[in-house]
């Protein structure tokens, strides 16, 4: 095939089918900036169109230029049309394909999209080996059957994925489990704002908690106390993905909670120098305790060393799981 | 055998050695031989380990090295003779479903050969002990009746006096070593659980009173036994569920021919989680308080630990056996409030065991 013998036409922009169509590739996009470009220095590549069975045009590649020519109130655009010269479905999705892999990264929505179109026109075998090595994903059986599953999530799932703002690890969780207890994750990873590892913690303790009281997620998500956490005033929404991860982490360990509890009020009730800290391994798995201290020159230390060895209160500092 | 292996796969290399052949001939009656097949570029499914598939290869590695341990835990110096990988048998809690990257059910045809070198690293130290075992990344002998690892590698112990091997396995499969001439300082092991973890967890596995009549078989044919809880696991009425297996073991065992019993809690690596949910979505090995340990795996809480083995030592301690009994990969803390004693480094239980070895051994 050789695009370059398309022919020039102009295309009313009404003319052209609605939505991405069969070949092109775009999901979750800013066109602010494409907007801008187009309004300083015009259109510099024209959007290639093939005619579809409906005398309209489908484009082929150019999706996001036409999508900017419309909010800019262009009426026409000059296109390449390639009806004769990429006669097949599978040309035009693969010179959208390589276009598009040339010149920027795709997201993950739209490696899901490339591959469920390409699960059309290829064997799985090609796939697998051709083409995810192309999208910077492994040839992996499990990994194609996650992408392709991404395909039918809700939009507001699939928005998520494509901003970044839900890590594919927390999607590839979330897809193994129910319907309600995904949207309910879901809704709960929305509201809080978690960071990926704030993330991944949440959908863990819950999980680890359903499983473990034998009742279902949504129940789990229903405790008071994570409303309560939720509905607070006063604190800010950091705060509120603080408190109820702290909430759930509680839950999940108990014992350890109660012991870190313990520790932490008694090392909180000596009163230590200022420049020195007691630090001890969150999970009370070292039996040592740490001691900083942070000194100027020699003088500056023998005077911590001197209050810390006047403080009798150090002796209340217990063995780690002694308060359990 | 509770397992089936629908097809053997002879690798590159591997045709010319006379295990490859041996094996083969064992298994041409049971299920289909392929000839050298170059491993897929992908895996069909992550979680699907292939143990129907047995792949004879010949290992370009060394096959003798010591066991993996962590500094931050204490180690016992035992040494891993690695016969294969994967194993038949499909404990949800099983650390090699994430171990090796590679799935099939892997026994190495080159051990023969391998053996004179390893004979040669034995007897450069003569005064040391070697406690060789074959149970760390397969069950030893589980594939023994294809592999008929227990007719080379007794005859090859028989010729070093420093070295003992262990056979660790949860299978019956003993026919091998009864026809076996060479019984000393072979040590055929047991991997025992509660009956409730057995049934629900050890997927394929015989019961425990089943592992225990053969313990009881190879003991009453003159070998030294010894005994293995690892992973022990937290669950309903543990402590009931345990003490059954002590009183079958009271009942099928003598306490006086068996060198050692170790313990060890579940623990496991980060990623196992993932694989353990995926795998065996019913099962609550998972419920308990696990936290990240000094070596980076997930275990139990340490008074959780602490009173397992402390409830196992009183156990075993009852039943007569109070030599021999040691912690897998734990720190000198819990040693001491599970066990009441510490041998505080890597290296003095090491002695310990070795100890133990030339006492029951005479060595």
């Amino acid at each position: 095939m050789d695009i370059r013998i398309g022919q020039g036409i102009w295309v009313d922009l009404d003319e052209m089918a609605e939505g991405p169509g069969p070949y092109t590739m775009s999901y979750g996009f800013n066109l602010d900036v494409l907007c801008e470009s187009i309004r300083k220095v015009g259109l510099l590549n024209p959007p290639l169109v093939a005619r579809n069975e409906k005398d309209s045009f489908d484009i082929v590649a150019g999706y996001r230029r036409i999508l900017a020519l419309k909010a800019l109130g262009e009426p026409k655009v000059l296109c390449k049309e390639v009806t004769s010269v990429l006669p097949s479905p599978l040309e035009r999705f693969l010179v959208n394909f390589y276009e598009n892999l040339a010149t920027r990264k795709f997201n993950d929505i739209e490696k899901a999209m490339i591959l469920e179109r390409l699960r059309g026109y290829v064997q799985k075998e090609e796939l697998l080996a051709s083409f995810m090595p192309f999208l910077s994903l492994p040839s992996h059986e499990g990994t194609l059957e996650f992408y392709l599953k991404l395909v039918n999530l809700e939009e507001s799932f699939q928005n998520a994925i494509s901003q970044e703002e839900i890590s594919l690890k927390i999607a590839k969780a979330l897809l193994e489990l129910d319907r309600d207890s995904q949207q309910v994750l879901f809704r709960w990873i929305g509201v809080l704002k978690f960071n990926f590892n704030q993330q991944m913690k949440f959908v863990e303790y819950v999980q680890d908690i359903s499983l473990r009281e034998n009742i279902t997620i949504p129940q789990v998500l229903s405790e008071v106390s994570l409303f309560c956490t939720l509905e607070n005033p006063r604190l800010n929404n950091p705060q509120k993905a603080k408190g109820v991860l702290e909430t759930l982490r509680v839950r999940r360990y108990p014992r350890l909670s109660m012991a870190r509890q313990v520790v932490e009020s008694r090392i909180s009730a000596i009163s230590l120098p200022p420049d020195a800290v007691i630090h001890y391994d969150a999970y009370l798995e070292d039996p040592n305790y740490h001691l900083e201290v942070r000194f100027k020159n020699g003088t500056d230390l023998r005077k911590t060393i001197r209050a810390l060895h006047s403080l009798d209160e150090l002796e209340a500092i217990p063995d780690p799981w002694a308060g359990e | 055998m509770n397992f089936k292996i629908k097809a053997t796969i002879l690798e590159k290399d591997a045709e010319k050695y006379p295990f490859a052949h041996r094996a083969l001939e064992q298994l041409q009656s049971i299920c289909s031989v392929m000839g050298d097949q170059v491993l897929p570029v992908h895996r069909s499914d992550e979680f699907n380990l292939e143990k129907e598939t047995l792949r004879l290869i010949s290992f370009p590695g060394q096959l003798l090295k010591p066991c993996p341990g962590t500094r931050e835990y204490l180690c016992c110096g035992y040494q891993i003779l690695n016969i294969g990988t994967n194993c038949p048998i499909d404990c949800s809690y099983c650390v090699l479903q994430v171990y090796f990257n590679q799935p099939s059910l892997r026994v190495f045809v080159n051990l023969e050969e391998q053996l004179e070198a390893i004979g040669q690293v034995l007897e450069a130290s003569r005064r040391k002990i070697f406690r060789i075992g074959t149970g760390e990344f397969t069950d030893s002998l589980a594939l023994d009746p294809i592999m008929k690892w227990t007719k080379v590698l007794p005859s090859f112990v028989a010729k070093h006096n420093n070295t003992v091997l262990e056979f660790k396995t949860k299978t019956v499969s003993i026919e091998g070593l009864l026809s076996s001439p060479h019984r000393d300082r072979i040590v055929v092991s047991w991997s025992l659980n509660s009956q409730a973890i057995a049934s629900s967890e050890e997927h394929g596995a015989p019961s425990i009173k089943k592992r225990l009549e053969a313990a009881r078989a190879c003991q009453r044919e003159g070998y030294i036994l010894g005994f293995h809880f690892d992973p022990l696991i937290e669950h309903p009425s543990w402590k009931e569920e345990y003490a059954r297996t002590l009183d079958l073991l009271d009942h099928f065992i003598n306490p006086a021919k068996v060198i050692w019993i170790s313990l060890g809690c579940l623990r496991f690596m980060p990623s196992l989680k993932q694989v353990i949910r995926r795998r065996f979505q019913k099962t609550h090995i998972l419920d308990g308080e696990f936290v990240s340990g000094l070596d980076g795996k997930l275990r139990y809480i340490k008074p959780v630990r602490i009173e397992m083995y402390a409830f196992m030592k009183g156990k075993l301690s009852q039943w007569g056996f109070e030599s021999g009994i040691y912690l897998c990969m734990e720190s000198g803390d819990v040693w001491q409030k599970g066990l009441g004693w510490s041998p505080e480094s890597s290296e003095a239980l090491s002695l310990y065991l070795d100890n133990r070895t030339r006492e029951v051994f005479r060595i």
